[in-house]
């Protein structure tokens, strides 16, 4: 399969906006760039989906978004599914979108390993201590 | 067949796979003071390597960083033919084996594991007792830095852990209230990563990307800690090095080393007076049934015909819970938040024998929302509309961050019929044939995980979810090996003998899970390593009764 073109990025910006449009504080697909840069890196990281992505794309081309999707959805869901990983993993790896969501991506959280976890104090992991041992020991000839 | 390479120094043992159970033989046998060599087909990982803290990581595990082999496409990988299997078998080949990808929920198994016979009337009972494992199962605790809470009432008492829980989080407490609520058994997740520094490893951080290897160096590997130490002791460690087949000579009637390709494609022999296979329940029989001779023309050590037989692989649940407030479930470790032995012992009434545990854990990262490290589980149907566009945030907004899930692991029982052989045409890079994996899913595995995705449905209800989701069985779940060179008193119906030793071969030796008789409902990796300490002492104890070369 060739190269991806301009062409297809342009189709490609169409479909990742009909699946993720603009919502509440959330921008739409292609205003974080996932039919540019993002797109290349994702590409980079998973050059394997690139054949059944423009595939996809290509077969798109022309043709009402709706349509389209929903007939890689149904006959070709190999290129559907790897255009869906390639819009939503952009997406989400979007310094914006992580912000509009609220999540700082996978950073270290700090804590105190000797803190006296609630569980201990609120008298849960008591209560499954007090109702005793639920194993079966060893048949008592093997002792 | 003649190795074209020049004659190696003979070495006391010969050790093939790096993973837990190898890498526990050779730093007790390098400490012991033997001469020690390890032949392992992966290299060294670079933990900044490890794609968990690149935004990319999820996008990476669907791929380079998938834990099938048949998916990765590594070199340094052999592939698998699993057409004829329901399940797709999971591993890592490198310097560490598959610790290095492994979640590292540590879960010993139970006493009524090593008695399903007597207790069960199924399978076999093991040749030792729980009892028997025990002191090993806790010098590798010690020498890992295993953190958890002691206490827990699913085993007999046990004494304290090395190092303090990893706290269980928002998700953790929230899964445990509904458990709590339900009267059923939690306890607080131990795992194989220590919360406090310890012996070379650093404190868990709480990334949260275990599986996809842990760039802190907390998550144990053996390529950490266990390694770089024997390497101090004197092992000889060769990566790189794929062991085509163990060399067998008929008239002394003992092996005598392995032929490897080395990494420039090189053939070589290397001589040792003992060897032991940790090649994982995959490997391990793939190297014994290519290892052929006047002998042995069907595979080394193979008299009883149950070389690669009797596989095991945990049926594996999951279920999603999502809750209306942020729980922030990206958040690690994953790792055990909690875990639950509720349906562990089995219950005839149920309609099936033996049970599972659950593990408690967080729903991982936003591209994780809709499956479960990096592969998707639940299939959307119907119009692209009804999960996409607005429908799409909608469903982030109320998952992402909310979910947590339990990830179920039942027992499997032994079947000959589940079996690894050596595929026709397969070979992987090198030219060496490679293993075919036959696996059907048992209907007590059917419907123990009917009946334990159920009770996990109840206990996410309990706990206050607002949305839940059951997942039929994933096909990418072979995460736990194990069968295929099992161990017994009988050497018609048993491999290898209660120390590991092969009947048929007396200096040859198998230290990893092919080892089992029967699987447990447990994460495998912590009886794996206690059962291989156990073995590797005792061939450290009698090492000038055994027979050598
Ligand atoms: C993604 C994932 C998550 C997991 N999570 C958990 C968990 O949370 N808890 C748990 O208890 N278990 C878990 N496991 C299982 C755990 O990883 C294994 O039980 C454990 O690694 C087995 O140790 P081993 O030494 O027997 O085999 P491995 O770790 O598989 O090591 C075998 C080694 O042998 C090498 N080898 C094989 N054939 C050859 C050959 N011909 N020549 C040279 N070298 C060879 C391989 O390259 C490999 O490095 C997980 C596994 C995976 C894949
Ligand atoms: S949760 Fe802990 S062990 Fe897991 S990857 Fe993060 S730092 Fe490593």
């Amino acid at each position: 399969m060739d190269k991806l073109n301009d062409e297809d990025r342009k189709t490609f910006a169409v479909l990742a906006d009909y699946l993720i449009p603009e919502y509440g504080n959330k921008p739409k697909a292609t205003a974080v760039g996932v039919h540019q840069e993002l797109l290349d890196k994702v590409l980079a990281v998973r050059p394997d989906l690139s054949t059944d992505f423009i595939r996809g794309v290509r077969f798109a081309a022309g043709n009402d978004v709706s349509d389209a999707l929903n007939t890689l959805n149904k006959d070709d869901r190999i290129a559907f599914d790897a255009i869906t990983l390639v819009a939503t993993g952009g997406y989400l790896m979007s310094e914006t979108v992580r912000e509009a969501m609220g999540y700082p991506g996978q950073e270290p959280a700090p804590y105190d390993p000797h803190e006296t976890p609630e569980y201990m104090t609120n008298g849960m992991l008591e209560r499954v201590t007090l109702r005793g041992p639920i194993y079966r020991p060893t048949p008592r000839d093997d002792d | 067949m003649a190795s074209k390479g020049k004659l190696s120094e003979e070495f006391d043992v010969l050790i093939i796979g790096s993973g837990p159970s190898g890498s526990v033989a050779a730093k007790w046998m390098t400490e012991a003071g033997m001469s020690v060599v390890l032949l392992e087909q992966g290299d060294w990982v670079d933990p900044g390597d490890y794609p968990g803290d690149k935004p990319e990581f999820e996008l990476a595990g669907g791929k380079q960083w998938h834990p099938a082999p048949n998916f990765r496409d590594h070199e340094r990988d052999y592939p698998i033919n699993t057409k004829e299997s329901d399940v797709e078998p999971l591993m890592a080949s490198a310097v560490g084996g598959s610790a290095t990808i492994f979640g590292g929920h540590w879960v010993s198994f139970l006493p009524s594991d090593f008695r399903v016979k007597t207790l069960d009337g199924v399978a076999d009972d093991w040749p030792f007792t729980y009892e028997d494992q025990l002191p090993h199962l806790l010098a590798v605790e010690h020498a890992l830095g295993i953190s958890g809470t002691a206490g827990n009432t699913a085993y007999p008492p046990q004494g304290s852990y090395p190092t303090p829980n990893i706290p269980i989080g928002k998700v953790g407490n929230k899964l445990a209230s509904g458990l709590d609520k339900l009267g059923w058994h939690w306890w607080p997740g131990p795992n194989a990563m220590p919360s406090i520094p310890y012996n070379g490893l650093n404190p868990c951080a709480r990334r949260g990307t275990c599986m996809f290897g842990c760039n802190e160096k907390a998550k144990w590997s053996p390529d950490l800690n266990f390694i770089p130490e024997s390497i101090k002791g004197g092992l000889k460690l060769i990566p790189g090095a794929r062991v085509r087949e163990i060399e067998y000579n008929d008239d002394k009637q003992r092996v005598t080393g392995a032929i490897y390709i080395d990494r420039n494609g090189r053939e070589r022999r290397q001589l040792a007076k003992t060897v032991i296979v940790c090649g994982n329940t995959i490997g391990t029989p793939r190297i014994l049934l290519n290892s052929k001779s006047k002998t042995f023309p069907d595979g080394l050590a193979n008299n009883s015909g149950l070389v690669g037989k009797r596989l095991m692989m945990h049926p594996f649940g999951l279920v999603m819970g999502h809750f209306d407030e942020d729980l922030e479930s990206w958040r690690g470790p994953s790792g055990m938040l909690i875990e639950t032995m509720e349906f562990y012992e089995t219950d005839e009434s149920r309609g099936f024998v033996r049970g599972a545990k659950w593990g408690g854990m967080s729903g991982g990262g936003p591209l994780s929302t809709k499956g479960f490290v990096g592969s998707e589980v639940f299939v959307d149907g119907g119009k692209i509309e009804d999960a996409w566009g607005v429908n799409w945030h909608q469903m982030m907004d109320r998952r992402f961050g909310r979910t947590g899930l339990y990830a179920i692991i039942g027992e499997d029982l032994p079947e000959e019929s589940n079996a690894v052989t050596i595929d026709d045409d397969l070979v992987d890079s090198d030219g060496i044939p490679a293993p075919k994996v036959v696996y059907k899913t048992s209907e007590n595995s059917t419907r123990l995980l009917d009946f334990h995705s159920a009770r996990a449905e109840e206990a996410m209800l309990a706990a206050g979810a607002i949305e839940t989701q059951v997942c039929p069985q994933m096909r990418e779940s072979g995460w736990h090996l194990l069968g295929t060179c099992t161990m017994g008193l009988d050497r018609e119906k048993s491999v290898v003998n209660e120390w590991g030793q092969a009947h048929d071969v007396p200096n040859l030796f198998i230290f990893d899970g092919s080892t089992f008789p029967t699987s447990g409902g447990a994460n495998p990796t912590a009886t794996i390593m206690a059962v291989a300490h156990r073995q590797t002492m005792h061939m450290i104890n009698e090492r000038r009764n055994v027979e050598t070369a």
